[in-house]
């Protein structure tokens, strides 16, 4: 079976989790931008940050024949920088234009102070003027009221729900946000929150529509192959298959397809890095594994 | 007919929306400010299709007989766009390029690296092609060294040397790379002498087009030290190794030449080159499938 997680921050991760991500039948990622586990503190380190996930992780991605897109936002918890948010304003619609930017996000509520407000709505009219879906993360602390908050705020600049995919959901948030036909996606954590057992007992109750399933492995303890594992439990527990590849894969290409910059196409023949030939593959040495980037770097 | 013009017509002529046509064409002429600039160059990814251009023959001849340097058939259509925009921007400084560079996408930074040789004020750029082949992207790397006659224009000695060592290294085709045998150098060939000792002493091969720059510059002790290595190298090697000694003013080089019984037969580096690089990409498509 092919997968597709549709939410995990590469830039944490190692080859290591590539090879296994790879092996284990993830095509297809999304890397939305999100904050790096302790705030930024000049514009500089967005603008690096940005260009790492529309160009260099893609490519890093690719070498394991793995297709990367990615979602340009500023974070919830970052926009109560003012100043600096300000800045990062200016720079979301040069990096929001990029090929692989399949979205605007992770944007929405943390704390649910004015200013993550602010920024939240004014990055909505950005997705509207560039036409882009939007991947709106729920808060962790009252998430409840985060997640319907959340949706008055995208109903009130006229915004289309199934251009909307609600991330980090729960049982008490799943059945309002499916509702008001928003495309609804839980995060699979080991051991805390959403863990897979409870997922499969999502899927049972709720079925596959407009539901899937993601990782948000990053920098903390989290695990990039929560897709495919959930995936398998599911089909233990007696889930069909066809529910299976929904809720693992299907149900993100559509969501995500609306931005016109993710098909199906773009890794059913291999993932090729633009033009040329994998770097590494056509190695002299045969046998050699490919070499992995950071070998390469003579100047 | 100025390069911009034509690249202009060629660009409007390719573009079957008129909207899209329109827009370009209008941007071409109105864009004053670097923030214009940036965003028009942004939008190239959501408005222009990616496809080869459909250039008729007389298209293509006019071109090829006018600037027979450009080789248009290396350009898509949403890169040959990117570049006219370059190109009729009339304020293209050193820091608003480098800013464009620094928020660019894979895409985006090959048109430019691409773009740099054929804009007025090309030399201006050295510094950020220079930084460019610093990148870990192969198809960047590739947009600047391969194909693309800036850096034996601009480069150093010093850079031209290690965008070569890098090359080698990344296992570029290095027959691709625009006047290697006119920016061959005694520095470069010695450098490449001791990355392909590395290699042996992990009992790693090199590439055959290595040869290709050291010949010329060989001496007495990296000979005999060729020679040892050439019953260990496969029929690539050896072609690439006999044509140095041919090419090799070296007392030994010609004694050993005349000591061989086996007629040689005659093959350019360039053959060798495109020889090898296609057979691994064959090898490599056998692996994957
Ligand atoms: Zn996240």
């Amino acid at each position: 079976m092919k997968f597709i997680d549709p939410h995990i921050h590469m830039t944490s991760r190692t080859t290591n989790d590539y090879e296994a991500m790879s092996k284990a039948g993830i095509v297809a990622i999304i890397e939305p931008a999100f904050w790096l586990g302790q705030p930024r503190t000049e514009v500089g380190s967005f603008k690096d940050y940005f260009s790492s996930i529309v160009g260099w992780e893609a490519f890093r991605a690719s070498q394991f024949g793995i297709k990367h897109y990615c979602t340009i936002g500023l974070n919830s918890k970052e926009a109560n920088n003012e100043s600096l948010a300000e800045e990062v304003m200016e720079l979301l619609p040069l990096f929001a234009l990029k090929d692989n930017v399949v979205a605007i996000g992770e944007i929405g509520y943390d704390d649910q102070t004015a200013a993550e407000d602010k920024y939240f709505r004014v990055q909505i009219e950005l997705a509207k003027e560039l036409e882009l879906p939007i991947l709106v993360h729920t808060p962790h602390r009252d998430k409840k009221r985060g997640t319907l908050r959340s949706m008055d705020v995208l109903e009130e600049h006229g915004i289309d729900p199934s251009t909307v995919i609600i991330d980090h959901n729960n049982e008490e948030t799943v059945e309002s946000v499916l509702e008001r036909g928003y495309w609804t996606a839980f995060t699979i954590y080991p051991n805390t929150k959403m863990g897979s057992e409870r997922m499969v007992a999502v899927v049972e109750k709720y079925g596959s529509n407009k539901i899937f399933i993601d990782s948000s492995a990053d920098w903390g303890v989290s695990d990039p192959l929560s897709v495919p594992k959930t995936a398998q439990l599911m089909l233990d527990k007696g889930i069909t298959s066809e529910i299976v590849q929904a809720v693992c894969y299907q149900n993100a290409l559509e969501a995500y397809a609306q931005s016109g910059n993710m098909k199906e196409s773009d890794w059913s023949d291999g993932v090729h890095f633009d033009q040329s030939i994998l770097y590494g593959g056509n190695s002299v040495l045969r046998g050699q594994p490919p070499k992995k980037s950071d070998d390469s770097n003579i100047i | 007919m100025r390069l911009s013009e034509l690249i202009k017509e060629y660009c409007l002529n390719e573009l079957k929306d008129e909207k899209i046509k329109s827009w370009l064409d209008q941007k071409l002429h109105s864009i004053k400010t670097d923030k214009d600039f940036f965003i028009s160059f942004a939008l190239i990814n959501k408005k222009i299709p990616r496809g080869h251009l459909q250039l008729s023959l007389s298209q293509l001849q006019i071109i090829q007989l006018k600037y027979p340097e450009f080789n248009i058939e290396n350009w898509t259509l949403d890169q040959l766009c990117r570049f006219s925009l370059l190109i009729y921007y009339p304020l293209l400084s050193v820091e608003s390029l480098t800013k464009l560079i620094s928020v660019a996408d894979t895409r985006e930074q090959i048109s430019i690296f691409k773009s740099i040789p054929y804009l007025e004020n090309a030399s201006y750029f050295a510094p950020i092609v220079v930084n460019g082949i610093r990148t870990n992207i192969v198809d960047v790397f590739d947009a600047i060294a391969l194909k693309n006659p800036y850096p034996a224009s601009y480069f150093s000695q010093d850079e031209w040397n290690q965008m070569i060592l890098k090359a080698v290294f990344m296992e570029r085709p290095i027959y691709q790379i625009k006047d290697i045998d006119q920016r061959k150098n005694e520095k470069l060939a010695h450098i490449l002498f001791d990355y392909a000792r590395e290699r042996w002493a992990a009992s790693r091969r090199v590439t055959p087009e290595l040869w290709r720059m050291i010949s010329g510059y060989i001496t007495e002790k990296l000979f005999v030290e060729m020679i040892k290595k050439m019953a260990e190298g496969n029929a690539q090697d050896q072609k690439a190794m006999l044509k140095l000694i041919q090419e090799s003013n070296l007392d030994a080089a010609q004694q050993w030449l005349n000591s061989q019984s086996t007629q040689i037969e005659p093959i350019s580096w360039d053959q060798i080159g495109s020889d090898f690089w296609h057979n691994n990409q064959a090898l490599q498509n056998a692996s994957k499938a």
